[in-house]
């Protein structure tokens, strides 16, 4: 399986489902699908990366520590995540690099305002020709 | 606990105004009441909302019914617009999905001593002397800096900072729900992650459907109430909506993780994730409550720095003796420990409302002395360029929803549907027709907030009004509207 992911409807927010030939990849996945939410459709680049190392009890936790990562990147230090590189080793510990840049409040100015990853709707689901996930997003 | 699955024969409508979901699965504690008229509850079942009122149900310590609110729409655990109250005395537990991610969002509406025809070709003006003074729109900061001294007393003491920094005056305090500032407060459950999103906020309006809206008051239909508010027809006001900002929303996020432990540890099996919950008692459930509170604190400091931003830019449009004066600050986000009368006898309980509003009427002690007489001011926002109304709690609220009301229209179509139904072409030139003026962040988030993407305010407040919950007092008209 191929990587990919597409943005879903919610009444008042928004789901990403994403997916990819292992956990690592459709996590990947997700997290550039959340670049597109938070900064526009083809608005990021890729410019510089960060080291990130993550634990979760389980996968979804990983998956919701891995996207609050980025909103707080962006929130806290000003930095806009739009893709990663990761690996989940046999104990479930997440590690890799997020790719991104500065956040720019002209090129970015049509993202949404995330409040947060929701647990809600939490999918992580192993399959014969990959991994998919589906999370919501509250805006 | 899976999903839960509610078939057509769980729900039937009491009267007009009221649909019962009954306790149909035996993970739920209470039965679930539906505040929809018939033309609000077909969308209720369209979405997950029917379905997550009887998820809420399933809360321990569950108080009667699980609430829905006119407005209400799917949400994640809770609806937005769900109101469910637990035994605070008892084991009773609290949720922060039950509050929401932006705790403390709510409303507050000031009216000016103007009328709204004296701005005329100063409109633009004033809309454009505020969007420079309130930081809107994606991205961190852009708000006052908070040193940790500063933001400790923040969290603490909330609007009162505020106004003791100078960005108030008397008598705001009074007309603030609680005060501006809940005493359950306790920052040292507020982690550094949520300071660190919050430091550069306080005093920013955010983005998605926060907003401030400049209206112009348009029918009065309770003279009495009206008059101790000081909303008379023609008269300029300005409703604020916005909440914690990026703090609140890390509280909450790093509560909701928390509490997945405990929710298990604790032997609770509920039907959505975003449930997690703790019994009051418990130190996860008292550590949740003092983070809420001080969050709550934070987002009433923030919308107090907004109030002394728009004070300036009038002053600055109008002239120096042109003024704002606050009618009243309420939440729609919040869990607040009330006594209320169950079964004939007085019982602390908390009460959630996520996405409601509270509505205390005439005489209760906690409805300021000015509005004493006539109940708590309640403000029901419409969506962009429909109307706004102004009520008043009743009696019939403190019975049936622990005082409660809903909190705005609601929406009704998803954030990509109406992108793909609209562009800002369309939403810009249906608001130039009704002469309203804009200033918004993004294009993008001016096209999902056009009133089509919401539900019919004035058959939300008819419902209200309908089922005895609130009076109506007035209607505002909007003249300008900021979007984040």
């Amino acid at each position: 399986m191929t990587g990919g992911f597409r943005l879903l409807s919610h009444t008042a927010d928004l789901g990403i489902e994403s997916w990819g030939p292992d956990l690592g990849g459709a996590l990947a996945q997700a997290v550039r699908a959340f670049g597109v939410v938070l900064a526009g459709e083809g608005a990021g680049r890729v410019a510089e990366e960060r080291r990130v190392g993550l634990t979760g009890d389980d996968e979804e936790a990983l998956l919701v520590a891995l996207l609050q990562e980025a909103l707080y990147l962006l929130e806290a230090e000003g930095w806009l995540t739009v893709g990663a590189a990761l690996s989940i080793d046999d104990a479930g510990a997440l590690t890799g690099v997020l790719l991104g840049e500065p956040f720019d409040e002209v090129r970015h100015a049509e993202g949404h305002a995330v409040k947060a990853v929701t647990w809600h709707g939490l999918l992580v689901e192993h399959g014969a020709k990959g991994v998919r996930v589906e999370v919501f997003l509250d805006v | 606990m899976k999903p839960l699955h509610l078939p057509p024969s769980a729900t039937h409508r009491l009267d007009r105004w009221r649909v019962r979901i009954e306790p149909i699965h035996e993970a739920m504690r209470g039965p679930g009441i539906a505040f929809a008229s018939d033309r609000l509850w077909p969308a209720m079942q369209a979405d997950e909302t029917a379905t997550q009122i009887a998820a809420v149900a399933c809360l321990p310590g569950l108080v009667g019914a699980s609430l829905a609110m006119p407005d209400a729409h799917q949400g994640y655990g809770f609806p937005i617009g769900g109101v469910a109250a637990t035994d605070a005395a008892g084991e009773g537990v609290i949720s922060p999905g039950g509050v929401g991610f932006d705790i403390n969002c709510g409303v507050r509406l000031l009216v000016a001593n103007r009328a709204a025809g004296k701005l005329k070709r100063r409109k633009e003006a004033l809309l454009a002397a505020i969007f420079a003074r309130v930081p809107v729109g994606v991205g961190h900061g852009g708000g006052l800096e908070l040193s940790a001294r500063d933001m400790e007393a923040v969290l603490a003491r909330g609007a009162a900072w505020a106004v003791a920094q100078g960005y108030g005056e008397d008598g705001d305090l009074e007309c603030c729900e609680a005060g501006g500032a809940m005493r359950e407060a306790d920052p040292e459950h507020v982690s550094e992650r949520a300071r660190a999103r919050g430091a550069s906020q306080l005093g920013t309006l955010g983005s998605g459907n926060h907003f401030v809206e400049l209206q112009a008051v348009d029918q009065i239909f309770d003279a009495t109430a009206a008059a101790a508010m000081g909303l008379e027809e023609g008269g300029l006001t300005a409703l604020v909506h916005t909440g914690s900002r990026g703090l609140g929303h890390q509280v909450c996020t790093d509560h909701v993780a928390a509490l997945q432990q405990a929710t298990k540890r604790y032997g609770f099996d509920l039907p959505d994730r975003q449930l997690a919950c703790a019994p009051l008692s418990s130190p996860e459930g008292r550590a949740y409550l003092g983070a809420m509170a001080a969050s709550a604190n934070f987002a009433w400091a923030n919308r107090q720095l907004i109030t002394h931003a728009l004070r300036q830019a009038l002053a600055e449009v109008l002239g120096d003796d042109a003024h704002f004066r606050l009618v009243y600050d309420l939440a729609h986000n919040v869990a607040k420990l009330e006594r209320h009368q169950v079964g004939g006898r007085e019982r602390l309980l908390c009460v959630h409302r996520k996405g409601a509003t509270r509505a205390f009427p005439a005489g209760h002690p906690e409805v300021p002395e000015r509005y004493r007489a006539v109940g708590q001011p309640v403000f029901i926002p419409g969506s962009m360029g429909t109307a706004s109304y102004v009520l008043v709690g009743t009696p019939e609220a403190l019975t049936e929803t622990w005082g409660s009301v809903c909190h705005g229209a609601g929406r009704a179509r998803s954030r990509t549907a109406t992108r793909k139904r609209l562009d800002a072409r369309q939403v810009l030139a249906a608001l130039a027709a009704k002469d309203i003026a804009v200033q918004a962040g993004s294009q993008r988030g001016l096209v999902e907030e056009a009133p089509e993407a919401y539900k019919d305010v004035d058959e939300v407040v008819e419902t209200v009004v309908g089922a005895g919950l609130a009076r109506r007092v007035a209607r505002l008209r909007p003249i300008a509207v900021i979007k984040g």
